[in-house]
C-alpha cells in the first residue's frame, strides 16, 4: 500500500457541495431541501466549469485561425468536387443536401482530430483533469464548442451550395439552420467521444473516421431528409418525425457519451 | 502498489508512507520508476495492482485539489499567452475550490490581484494568475503565446501553475532540469518556502547533492522496486555516480 498523509486531517473535500438548509421544520424535510441545494449546486458549478471549457476551447480555435478555415476550405472543396463528378444538374440538385451533410460529416473528423491533438499536445488535458474538472463538464464544454463552430461552418456553406447546385431555400434560411444546429449536436457529442479514443491510440486520425461515420448514420439520415424537405417544401408534413429522430439521438448520444467520457478521459 | 505500461512493470510492489509536510526525495536511474511513481500518487495513471491512499481516501476518491504534479509535460497550451495559460487554470480550480468551500474545505483562489504572497492557512502558496507570473519571473512575457518560450521559461510557467494550486502535496519530476542557474535558486527559495509552509513534498531528481540537504528522506527506485529508502543525507552515497547530471 502506498499512503500520503493520511493522518485524518479535517480539512478533506469530501462534502457534497450542500451549504446547509437551517432550520427545516422536519428532519426528512430539511434533508431534502439540502439535497435539492446541493443538486442546484452542483448542476450550477458544472454548467459554470463547463463555460470556462467552451471559452477555451474558442480562444483556441480564435488564436489559431488557420486551423479552422483549413476546415471550411475542405469542406467547401468537397462540394465543388461532387459538383465536378455530377454532371447531370437536377441529379445534382436532388443530392444536394446529402453533399452537403457529407462535406459537414468528412471536415468534422478534421476538427475533432485536431482538437484532440492539441489537448495531448503537452498532456495540456492531463493539466486539466489532475485540477480537478469533473469529466462532464470538460465532455459537455468541448461538444458544445465543436458544435458552435460546426454550425458557423455549416452556415458557410449554405451560399456555396445554393450557387455551386443552383438550389432555392423554398421552407426558408431560419429552419434550415434549425436543422443545422440539431445536426450539428448529432456529429459533435460522438465526435468528441471518439476523437478523444482515437486521440489515445497510433494513427487515431485513420481511426476516428472507422469509428464515427457508422454510428452517424441515423444522423445523416436525418439530417439529409430534413435538409431535403426544408430545401424542396414539405407537402406531407414529414419534417417533424425527421427532426424528431434528430432531437432522439442527441438525447441518447449525448447522455451516453457523457456518461463514458469520464472513463475515457482517465488515462 | 504495482504499475503496468504495456508488457512491462514499471512500478513492483512499492509499498510506503509519506508523512504529511515531509520532503521525500526519490532517485534512481532513468527508467527505474521515479516519474511512473510520482504520476501515480498525482491521479494521472491508475495503478494496475494494490492500493494507493491519499489523505486517507482511495486512489479513486483522492481530493486532486490538494495534489499538484510537476512534470516533463508541462500541460500548456502552445497558441495561449502565458497569462491565458494560467487564467484557464485559475477559474476552472477556482470553481473547484468554491464546491470545497462548501463542503468545508480549506483555501479558496485569492480573488484579488495579489503580488504572489503564500497563503494564511497551513500548506497553501495560493495566489492569482498575475501573482504566480510575477513570481517566476514571467510577468514580462505574460501576453506572448507559449510556443514562443524557451524550454526554461515553460518550466517556470510551470511552477507558476503549482503554486498558484498551492497543494499539500506537490510531486515535482526533474524540478531543476532546463532552469538556469538563476531559476535553479529560485527552485531552492521555493523549498524553503515550502518546507515553512507545511507542504508535503516529493521530488524525483539526479541532482542528489543539491537536493539531499532540503530533504528529510531518500527512496531509491531500482527497476520499478524501492531499493533502498532511509534518511537524505545518505542518498548521494547510495546512487551511482554516473546517475547524476
Amino acid at each position: 500500500m502506498t499512503a500520503v498523509g493520511d493522518n485524518g486531517g479535517t480539512s478533506g473535500t469530501g462534502g457534497t457541495g450542500g451549504t446547509g438548509a437551517g432550520g427545516g421544520t422536519g428532519a426528512g424535510r430539511g434533508t431534502a431541501e439540502r439535497r435539492g441545494e446541493g443538486l442546484a449546486e452542483a448542476l450550477s458549478r458544472l454548467a459554470v466549469t463547463t463555460g470556462w471549457i467552451f471559452l477555451k476551447d474558442l480562444r483556441l480555435a480564435w488564436r489559431s485561425p488557420g486551423r479552422l478555415s483549413a476546415v471550411a476550405m475542405f469542406a467547401v472543396l468537397i462540394l465543388l468536387m461532387f459538383s465536378f463528378a455530377v454532371s447531370d444538374t437536377s441529379r445534382l440538385k436532388t443530392e444536394a443536401p446529402g453533399y452537403y451533410w457529407l462535406a459537414i460529416l468528412l471536415s468534422s473528423t478534421l476538427y475533432l482530430s485536431d482538437t484532440w491533438r492539441i489537448e495531448m499536445q503537452n498532456r495540456a488535458m492531463e493539466g486539466i483533469r489532475l485540477l480537478p474538472v469533473p469529466p462532464a463538464a470538460v465532455f459537455f464544454g468541448k461538444s458544445l464548442a465543436t458544435m458552435l463552430l460546426l454550425t458557423g461552418m455549416g452556415i458557410l456553406l449554405i451560399p456555396v451550395m445554393v450557387g455551386l447546385y443552383d438550389i432555392s431555400v423554398r421552407m426558408g434560411t431560419a429552419l434550415l439552420i434549425g436543422v443545422l444546429i440539431l445536426g450539428a449536436a448529432g456529429l459533435s457529442a460522438p465526435g468528441i467521444l471518439y476523437g478523444l479514443l482515437s486521440a489515445r491510440v497510433r494513427s487515431g486520425e485513420v481511426l476516428l473516421p472507422l469509428l464515427l461515420f457508422p454510428l452517424e448514420v441515423p444522423a445523416l439520415l436525418a439530417c439529409t431528409r430534413a435538409t431535403t424537405l426544408v430545401l424542396t417544401g414539405d407537402p406531407m408534413d414529414q419534417l417533424p418525425a425527421w427532426l424528431s429522430l434528430l432531437t432522439a439521438f442527441n438525447l441518447i448520444f449525448w447522455s451516453l457519451c457523457a456518461l463514458l467520457f469520464g472513463r475515457l478521459l482517465e488515462e | 502498489m504495482s504499475r503496468r505500461q504495456g508488457r512491462r512493470w514499471t512500478l513492483i510492489g512499492v509499498g510506503l508512507r509519506i508523512e504529511p509536510s515531509s520532503f521525500t526525495m526519490v532517485i534512481g536511474a532513468n527508467g527505474s520508476g521515479k516519474t511512473t511513481l510520482l504520476r501515480v500518487l498525482a491521479g494521472a495513471w491508475t495503478p494496475t495492482r494494490g492500493e494507493v491512499r491519499l489523505f486517507g481516501r482511495t486512489w479513486q476518491e483522492a481530493p486532486l485539489e490538494r495534489i499538484a504534479l510537476l512534470s516533463h509535460a508541462d500541460h500548456h497550451y502552445d497558441d495561449l499567452s502565458a497569462a491565458e495559460n494560467l487564467d484557464i487554470h485559475w477559474k476552472l480550480m477556482r470553481e473547484e475550490r468554491r464546491a470545497g468551500a462548501a463542503g468545508g474545505a480549506s483555501g479558496s483562489v485569492s480573488g484579488s490581484a495579489g503580488n504572489g504572497s503564500p497563503g494564511g492557512e497551513r500548506g497553501r502558496l495560493t495566489m492569482t494568475a498575475e501573482g504566480a507570473l510575477a513570481r517566476v519571473g514571467l510577468w514580462k512575457r505574460r501576453d506572448d503565446p507559449v510556443r514562443t518560450f524557451s524550454a526554461g521559461m515553460r518550466k517556470r510557467l510551470s511552477f507558476a501553475r503549482v503554486m498558484m494550486k498551492g497543494p499539500e502535496l506537490l510531486l515535482l519530476d526533474e524540478p531543476y532540469s532546463q532552469l538556469d542557474p538563476q531559476g535553479a535558486a529560485f527552485v531552492d527559495g521555493l523549498f524553503k518556502e515550502l518546507r515553512e509552509s507545511g507542504v508535503t513534498v516529493m521530488v524525483a531528481t539526479h541532482q542528489v547533492d543539491r537536493v539531499a540537504p532540503m530533504c528529510d528522506r531518500a527512496i531509491l527506485m531500482d527497476e520499478g522496486r524501492i531499493g533502498w529508502e532511509g534518511p537524505s543525507a545518505e542518498g548521494p552515497s547510495r546512487i551511482h555516480p554516473g546517475m547524476q547530471e
